[in-house]
């Protein structure tokens, strides 16, 4: 072999090297680059998610060791929808047992809708009711009102001599869940507050 | 002579040329070529491997993200279940918090009172907190009691004020009563405060249900 053709195949060797690596290596690099990166992003997104997934099995865990009994006193005391028609039934019953009549019982819903309620959290539903008894009847029936299953706040008494004794107005207020959309905006409202901030 | 000398030299058999023997030179070049080949071989053998293996672990990745993913949906219910408990637990506290106790306010307040006081008028609102009333007894000086009855209910009340005050002595002397009303401020802890927590009520000896009881419209 002559050394002309020696020089000619390194030349050749070397100019098919070059070619190999900046055509066929230097993408194939790239495209691992770009691979590390995605599996860099993977390895984020799979951290985020076994957070995420612990803290819902904890959650969950928590919640199904919480006893039925106690699951359905909070429905009782702070149910998920307004459900009039069980605190008018509870209303009537406190009123058959304290012996004081309810007349009218009017209800207002205060829903997640003015900056107050929205920063509460959940929903109010007013209900002022026109009420006749004795003192002790009145009082034991407020007394009743406040330790009812469901949590009903007093917010105002106004009370005058009547046929019974006395007969007046009790403003008062029941709670229940805000739905799915409402804690939406809820947590809209909070997060453009924080954000203002 | 020469003829036969010429022909013989081109008929003879030609000796076979004989290949130039390889100079070191050349042989160098030829092994450098061969590992500058060998070299970009293994390196992309080796740039190739490393990308199956890059290339696998991020299909790795990507099923154990659908895997989680999946592991997430199946307990989904059960989260929204369970945020949705331990929001309402979370509201709960904010609720018992503005939760009221008129009645043990009202029979604290109403209790401390002299028999002799008969209401007429009653209102309490938990925003001002505050109580107001008109009653009616039989002496000026059972109004002045009533007044530090209340005042002596510390914890509870924070300050009385004296209102409408309609007192003639010639009535009174013919047993007209004599009417007052009272704006009674309350201590706004002492409303939300549970019964159990709250500081214990007068005796019952002075409770004024004859008195509350006459007052109402008889």
């Amino acid at each position: 072999m002559s050394r002309e053709r020696s020089l000619l195949i390194l030349g050749g060797a070397i100019v098919v090297a070059i070619i190999v690596l900046l055509f066929v290596v230097r993408p194939l690099y790239e495209t691992i680059q770009t691979d590390k990166a995605t599996l860099s992003d993977r390895q984020t997104e799979i951290a985020d998610l076994d957070v995420q997934l612990a803290s819902i099995n904890d959650l969950v865990a928590k919640y199904q060791a919480i006893d039925e009994t106690q699951k359905a006193s909070l429905n009782k005391r702070f149910p998920a929808d307004a459900n009039t028609e069980a605190l008018v039934a509870q209303i009537e019953g406190i009123a058959i047992s304290t012996q004081v009549i309810v007349g009218n019982v009017q209800f207002s819903d205060q829903t997640l809708s003015t900056p107050t309620t929205i920063a509460k959290g959940y929903n109010e539903l007013g209900a002022n009711l026109s009420v006749a008894g004795s003192y002790e009847n009145i009082i034991n029936f407020i007394k009743a009102l406040e330790t009812n299953d469901r949590i009903v706040t007093v917010d105002s008494i106004a009370l005058a001599p009547g046929e019974l004794g006395l007969a007046g107005t009790l403003k008062t207020h029941a709670y229940f869940a805000a739905t799915a959309s409402q804690k939406e905006k809820v947590n809209t409202v909070k997060t453009n507050t924080t954000e203002a901030q | 002579m020469a003829f036969l000398e010429n022909v013989r030299q081109q008929f003879a058999p030609k000796p076979k040329a004989t290949t130039n023997p390889t100079t070191p030179k050349a042989r160098r070049a030829t092994i450098i070529a061969g590992v500058v080949v060998g070299i970009t071989l293994v390196i992309y053998g080796g740039v190739f491997l490393y990308g199956q293996y890059v290339s696998n672990q991020v299909s790795s990745a990507d099923s154990d993200i659908a895997a989680k993913k999946s592991q997430i949906t199946q307990l989904t219910k059960k989260n929204t279940e369970a945020q949705s408990f331990a929001d309402r637990l979370t509201n709960l506290k904010g609720i018992l918090n503005e939760h009221t106790f008129w009645s043990a306010m009202v029979g604290q307040v109403t209790a401390a009172l002299p028999k002799t006081v008969q209401f007429e008028n009653f209102s309490a609102d938990t925003q001002s907190a505050k109580m107001t009333m008109t009653a009616r007894t039989n002496t000026f000086t059972s109004v002045a009691k009533t007044i530090v009855a209340l005042k002596s209910l510390k914890d509870v009340v924070k300050d009385v004020n004296l209102g409408n005050f309609s007192y003639n002595p010639r009535d009174v002397a013919s047993g007209a009563p004599v009417r007052f009303s009272l704006s009674v401020t309350l201590n706004s802890a002492a409303v939300t405060t549970p019964p159990a927590l709250a500081t214990p009520a007068a005796t019952t000896d002075t409770a004024p249900s004859n008195q509350t009881n006459a007052a109402v419209g008889q």
